[in-house]
Formats: structure tokens, sequence, C-alpha cells
């Protein structure tokens, strides 16, 4: 399969440091300079941009985390002045939405990244391409349009239809390329049912997440019988084009140019060595509006520096499951269980819950499983359970704009 | 081609250049936009041995010329034009051209003056005049001449449109644009900083002496903080722009 850009995909690993080092030191020079929140941290650890003199100082700055972004909404992370941003994409996640916002150079690299991702997964301007994707949920849609028609495909946003809707344009226009969630995808494999796909032009599906599913990616291939690409994305960085499989499907290539990857201990932040599995903490390196240093993903990955059958030299994360903070993603939003436990408290003051994501039928829930220390309420009628149960999930939902399945425990059962 | 890592340096106490990494590949030109004082020229200077830097490395062509004299850099392949020219202005154009040959042999000399004419046609018509009775645009052509003598692989030019008429700029850039190859790249100090974008293929903007932004030159025409800068209030993106643009392609 062909590479779209063999100058920063293939770059040796010396030049491409160089430029890392080079971009790296710009960023932090505009944050440092622009952006409160990095201005003050960075004076708070005692640092200054120019004591990165190798990618490895990067290791002496402070980390980011998704609190340090909503302590700094709307628009206090911005770089450069709001009329200079062209679009805004709130990334919605634990704690509420954090805007992301791009300027017309950001949106061109971003469009270029996704447009090199999807030629890794083997999409050329004889595709038609559908796009299930909610626009407005994730910035993927979008980032995904503009780099299919970049590399002249024939595309058909189909944002918001439903499955069967979904399913007769798959049939109708002959789509080849399918990019979606994994769950899209399997929703829509499982609307087409029984039906032999052999007569679907489909041939594979780019898969947009930001959680490593393979068994939902074996499930979709043998379903739909194509091959999956996994395109790893954070709604805070960018996405399609952060990290994309490639024909070998042997980890996710970074875009090395764009991105700088460290892999760290979650408990202390020390570098772990190539190979150690540890939170994948990037840094943004050409991002004009939205800088983002060190900021951590909460995702625990590998990150293989070997070269690629596929001629890239740009390093792959290997994405492990699990993650080692409470966060639990479902439908592409992000939640921490302090944030869940926080609006439970409002109603039920002092009860412990914990969380579950349900998968089924290709779409996923979030349960919460709320620990009551009063058996008189087991002992009450049901309508009465029934009706606390009902107002716990919209008053959920008011919060998280997410619709939950509310389970009711008793404490002492829940302790076992 | 060139390669800079980190690079600091000083007049006297006044720290012009802080940590400064950039590249320049084979065959590229690259252009460094700043305001006045930003350490643009402290570079330059820095990079053909004119200052000694207080700290970073400088490779070219892999090799570490950090510590090497300004003359051994010109050996090396590293030619300044500097600011202003600076031409022997009693001496003919040709004789000027010639000194700039001293590391070659004779006949390489030769074969470069023929290559220098051919670039510049004007510079043979007057090669017996004194090169001090030359309008100023002729004079930049002598001091680019006079570097690309030395057959360098990386030429450093300082502000070649100072004092130029617009019309003469272009043409000296359009001739950069001819004279870069395999061989020769270009790292670019230009005040005229559309100009400098419109010919180069990449740029970095230095500000108090540290990079603040790098990219192709097209997106740093695009960016706004970089118009607000460099290219003036009055930036229109319309004809003249895009003339521009087209002429020095």
């Amino acid at each position: 399969m062909s590479i779209l850009d063999p100058k920063p995909e293939t770059a040796q690993r010396d030049d491409l440091r160089q430029i890392q080092l080079e971009r790296l030191q710009a960023t932090l020079n505009r944050a440092y300079r622009n952006v409160l929140l990095y201005r003050e941290k960075f004076n708070k650890a005692g640092v200054l941009p120019e004591q990165v003199r190798s990618l490895e100082d990067l290791a002496c700055f402070p980390r980011t985390t998704r609190e340090d972004l909503l302590a700094h909404q709307p628009f206090g992370l911005f770089a450069v002045p709001l009329h200079d941003v062209v679009r805004l994409h709130p990334a919605a996640g634990a704690g509420g939405p954090v805007v992301v916002g791009y300027t017309h150079n950001d949106i061109a690299v971003w469009t270029r990244m996704a447009a090199r991702a999807l030629t890794s997964a083997g999409v050329t301007k004889e595709d038609v391409v559908q796009i299930s994707l909610d626009y407005a949920q994730d910035a993927a849609g979008m980032g995904a349009q503009s780099a299919a028609e970049l590399l002249g495909a024939s595309v058909i946003p189909a944002s918001g239809l439903a499955p069967k809707r979904q399913a007769e344009l798959l049939k109708n226009y002959r789509v080849t390329v399918l990019i979606a969630t994994p769950n899209q995808a399997l929703h829509l494999a499982q609307t087409l049912g029984s039906e032999d796909p052999a007569p679907l032009s489909l041939r594979s599906a780019f898969l947009v997440a930001h959680a490593w599913t393979p068994d939902l990616h074996k499930e979709i291939e043998e379903r739909l019988q194509i091959k999956t690409y996994a395109s790893y994305g954070l709604s805070e960085m960018t996405e399609p084009g952060l990290a994309t499989e490639c024909g070998e499907h042997n980890g996710l290539h970074l875009s090395e140019d764009n991105f700088l990857a460290e892999i760290l201990d979650p408990e202390t932040g020390a570098p772990l060595a190539a190979g150690q599995a540890g939170e994948l903490t990037l840094t943004t390196l050409t991002r004009e509006a939205t800088p983002l240093i060190r900021y951590r993903t909460g995702c625990l990955a590998i990150l293989h520096p070997e070269p690629c059958a596929c001629g890239r030299t740009l390093q792959r994360i290997e994405l492990v499951s699990g993650r080692i903070d409470n966060i639990v993603t479902v439908e592409g939003v992000r939640l921490t269980l302090e944030q869940v436990q926080e609006v439970v408290n409002d109603l039920l003051p002092g009860a412990p819950c914990n969380l579950a994501v349900l998968q089924e039928d290709g779409a996923e829930t979030l349960e919460v499983r709320i620990a009551i220390d009063d058996p008189s309420l087991f002992a009450d009628q049901m309508k009465h359970m029934q009706a606390l149960r009902e107002h716990i999930k919209a008053h959920l939902f008011e919060h998280l704009g997410l619709w939950t399945v509310v389970r009711l425990v008793e404490q002492t059962r829940e302790e076992k | 081609m060139l390669r800079i890592e980190n690079l600091a340096a000083a007049y006297g106490q006044i720290l012009a250049l802080k940590g400064v990494s950039l590249h320049v590949s084979r065959g590229e030109i690259v252009t460094l936009i700043g305001a006045n004082g930003s350490g643009k020229s402290t570079l330059l200077a820095a990079l053909a041995g004119l200052i000694r830097p207080k700290d970073g490395t400088v490779y070219l062509k892999g090799k570490d010329v950090t510590r090497l004299s300004a003359e051994q850099r010109v050996r090396k392949g590293i030619a300044l034009v500097p600011e202003g020219r600076q031409l022997f202005a009693p001496m003919t154009v040709e004789d000027n051209l010639i000194l700039g040959g001293y590391t070659r042999s004779q006949s390489d000399a030769r074969e470069d003056l023929e290559m220098i004419y051919n670039l510049f046609p004007i510079l043979r018509e007057r090669r017996e005049q004194a090169a001090g009775t030359l309008s100023g645009g002729q004079q930049q052509m002598v001091a680019i001449g006079r570097a690309l003598m030395s057959r360098p692989a990386l030429l450093l030019l300082d502000e070649p449109s100072m004092g130029l008429a617009p019309k003469i700029s272009r043409e000296i850039f359009q001739s950069l644009r001819i004279l870069v190859n395999a061989e020769t790249s270009v790292l670019l100090v230009e005040q005229n900083a559309r100009l400098a974008l419109a010919v180069s293929d990449r740029g970095y903007v230095l500000e108090t002496g540290q990079v603040v932004l790098e990219g192709e030159s097209a997106s740093l025409r695009n960016n706004h903080d970089v118009q607000r800068a460099y290219l003036g209030r009055g930036y229109q993106e319309g004809w003249e722009t895009n003339q521009e643009t087209a002429n020095a392609r």
C-alpha cells in the first residue's frame, strides 16, 4: 500500500528527531508566551522552555491533565486570539466538554495527517467512502471527510442516520470503505443480519476509537468479510491521523512529525524504557491554536521503535486494554468514577457506586451500580425503588448527557 | 545539509540567541523572519564563524563545524553574503568575483565565472567596471556571485533586498530559485518577509532569540501572527501578493 508523504513517514530517525526538537522548542516557546496555564505550570515547576535541549529534557516539565484543561474553559487554552480560530470542537468527556480550537493552518495540517492515515489503510481516489461518525460528538467525522476528499475519494456523509438507512446507503452506492466507530460498524453488520456480505462492494472499515477493541474488530471482519484498520485518537488531540494501523497490522503508526509520545509510569510520571507498558502522554508539535504539552491520555500503551515492513519509520503504538485511571469511555464520551459519584451523591449522599460498560447489540451503555445502606428500601414496594432509579437516571442524564442503566444493590452485598 | 542544535550567542552580556535549533535540507531555501533584534543576523554571523557561539552545535553535512574559524568554514562550504554587500568598490566586477574563488583552482574559478555570468548576464557586460559604480541591484548580484565562487554547499544571505527597488529585489530572489540545486542550499534572512516567504520552501520565525514558529512558507504566510507582525497591516492576499509569488517562483 502506498505512502502519502514519504518524507516524514519514512524519515531517518535522526532527521525526524531534529524536526521534533525544533517543533517542540517552538511549541514550548509559544505556549509559555501565550497560554496562562502553561506559563503558571512551568513557573511553578521552575522550568523554562530554553531548558529543553533534547527531546528527553521534556521529562522535567509538568504533565497536563484533563482537569487542567477544564479549569481554563472556554478559551483559556488558546495560544492565538479567538478571531484566528476558524473551528471549535468541544470534546466531550469527564467533567464536561473541553474545547479544541483550530486555525486555518491547523485544519490543513490535520487534513493532511488524516489523509496519510486513510492512505495507510488503503483508501484511494477510487473509493466510495461512507462516514458514519457523529460529526458533533466527535471531531473525527469532519477530519475524515476532508481527508477522504483530499485524496479524491467519493464521500457519503452518513452521520446520524439510523443503521437501516446506513445499510441501504452501503448497498445502493457500492460503498467500498466504511469510516465509523467499532460499535457503529458492528451495529451496521447486525442490521445487515444474515444477508450474504459477498455481493457488497465493502472492502474495509477504518475504525476510529478512543480505546483498543480487538474483539470488536475481529467480529466486524468476520461478519462483513472485510479488513479493518484501527485509528486511535482523542478528541483533545487530533483524529483521525494521530495513530493508525497500516497493512501490516502490527501496531498503530504515530504521526511523529506532529506529536511527541512518551510512555510514562502512571504513578510517578517517570519515563519507561521502550517495550514497557505505561501511560501514553502526548505533546502536540504543530498545533497553533491549542497546543497541548505532556497531555495525559489515561491510555496504557507500549511504544515499538523497530521499523515496520510497510516502509514507515514512524514508531508504532501498541494499545493495551485497560486504563490507569478510573475513566470509562461510553460511545466516545469519557467519564471518571469521581464525576459520576458526585452526581449520584447529590441524591444519595455517601452512597458508593461503581461503573461498568455494557456491550449489547453493538451499542454501549454505562451501568451505574449504587450501593444502598438502607435495607428498608429493598423491603419497600418495587414501585418506590423504580421511582428512585428513574430519578437518579434523569439526574445523571442532566449532568452527564448520557442515558445510563442504574442498579441499586444492598451495601452488604456489594461489600462482599 | 545544515543542522543546528540549541545555538546560543551573546553580544557582551546580552543573550541574542537562546537555544535555537533549525535545519536546512539539501536543495532547500529556508528563511528566517523576525523583527529587528530578534537574533536573525546574529544567527548568520555565528554560522559564518564571525562570532563564537556560547553554546550549541552546528553540523554541516553531518560534520561538527562549531569550533571552526570563518576561513575554515568557507572551505567546508559555508558562504556568507553580508548585509550591505561589502564589495571592494575600486576593484572591477570580475576581480571581486575572482576574490570569492580564492579557495579554488584557477581553472575551476574560470568555469564558475561563466556560470555566474550566465546567472546574471548584466555582470558580464560590466565585468571591467569598478564595482562601486554599479547600481545597488547589480552590486547585490556581485556579492551573491562572489559567494557562489567558493561553490558553497550552504549560501547565507543577510538582507539581500535592503535598499533595492521592489522590482530589482524580485529579480534577485528569482535568481535564488535558479541557483539552488542538489549542491547548494540557501538560508535567508530578510526584512521583506512577504518576498522571502514567496521564494522559500520553509521558514522559522524568531522572537527575542527563540524560534516560536516553524513551517512551510505557505503555511507561515497563512499564519495570522506572521501576517500581523511581519507582513504589515495592509497585507492583502489579493493581486499584489499573488503577483509577487508568481514572479518570485
